[in-house]
């Protein structure tokens, strides 16, 4: 099989589905794959990044966003640097307190 | 005779039959649904798709057994998962068109729920006394099992369970 040689190999690349005609509209959906390949391994993961609406008067992209994803990882980078940034907090206040016991 | 073909062992070629439709999902039919009208409405539904597999094989040769071997003491196995998430649904109405994107709250309480038992669990851990200035326990190991043993802390008046016997065992400083 081509895609899996004795090396990693990935590789990114746009997928475009068949425009859709609709209301005197053509609509194209865009995905982007990303494809690791390891040797006897792969994984595939398959996104839709955007819609592409191409009227008379132009081409306009509209974005599709992840907005669970942007939720988690939101949260979980948020209680992560407060929970990071907690021991350096309290070093710092018990160095002020020795600084003041002396 | 007609060949068996359905109990015959999987071969390394069928296996990477399988992967190559697999791999089917890389095309932009997997993510995007097939759009659905209702009156005015048109709705094409968006999900992200994700998938990973994995195969292996080997032969076992025997020794003096080389005829065994040859006839097909080798084996290869293979497994894989895949999962969809519903993102995003694209809405045509009145020439207009709209991405309304989809919340997945139970995904979102599952990360929550799981970033705060580890911050919870990191907190804890900074709490921990270090193993050299922890107090030295109230009962001995060897103890504490006699006690067990005899059913002392589920008896009586004075019946304190597992957890009142792993409290007392703590010594205060």
């Amino acid at each position: 099989m081509p895609h899996f040689q004795h090396r990693i190999r990935w590789r990114s690349y746009e997928t475009r589905g068949q425009p859709i005609h609709a209301q005197g509209q053509d609509i194209t959906p865009i995905g982007r794959v990303m494809q690791i390949g390891w040797p006897r391994v792969g994984l595939i993961w398959h996104r839709p990044v955007a819609v592409e609406v191409r009227r008379n008067d132009g081409v306009k992209r509209l974005p599709i966003r992840n907005r669970t994803r942007r939720a988690i990882v939101f949260f979980s980078v948020g209680l992560s640097a407060s929970i990071l940034a907690l021991p350096l907090l309290m070093q710092q206040r018990n160095l002020r307190e020795r600084i003041r016991s002396r | 005779m007609i060949p068996d073909t359905h109990t015959r062992p999987a071969s390394m070629n069928d296996i990477e039959q399988a992967i190559n439709r697999l791999m089917n999902a890389a095309r932009a039919e997997a993510v995007f649904g097939q759009p659905v009208e209702r009156g005015e409405v048109t709705v094409i539904p968006c999900s992200e798709v994700a998938l990973g597999f994995g195969l292996g094989g080997g032969t076992r040769a025997r020794s003096g057994a080389v005829q065994q071997q040859q006839q097909g003491n080798a084996g290869v196995g293979g497994g894989g998962g895949a999962r969809s998430h519903p993102i995003a649904a694209i809405i045509i109405k009145n020439d207009e068109v709209s991405v309304k994107p989809i919340m997945d709250r139970t995904r979102i309480l599952q990360g929550i729920l799981t970033t705060t038992g580890l911050a919870l669990f990191w907190l804890a851990r900074l709490s921990w006394p270090e193993r050299k200035n922890r107090p030295e326990p109230v009962f001995s190991p060897r103890h504490l099992r006699r006690m067990i043993r005899q059913g002392r802390p589920f008896r009586g008046r004075r019946r304190v369970g597992f957890l009142g016997l792993a409290l007392a065992n703590r010594r205060r400083r």
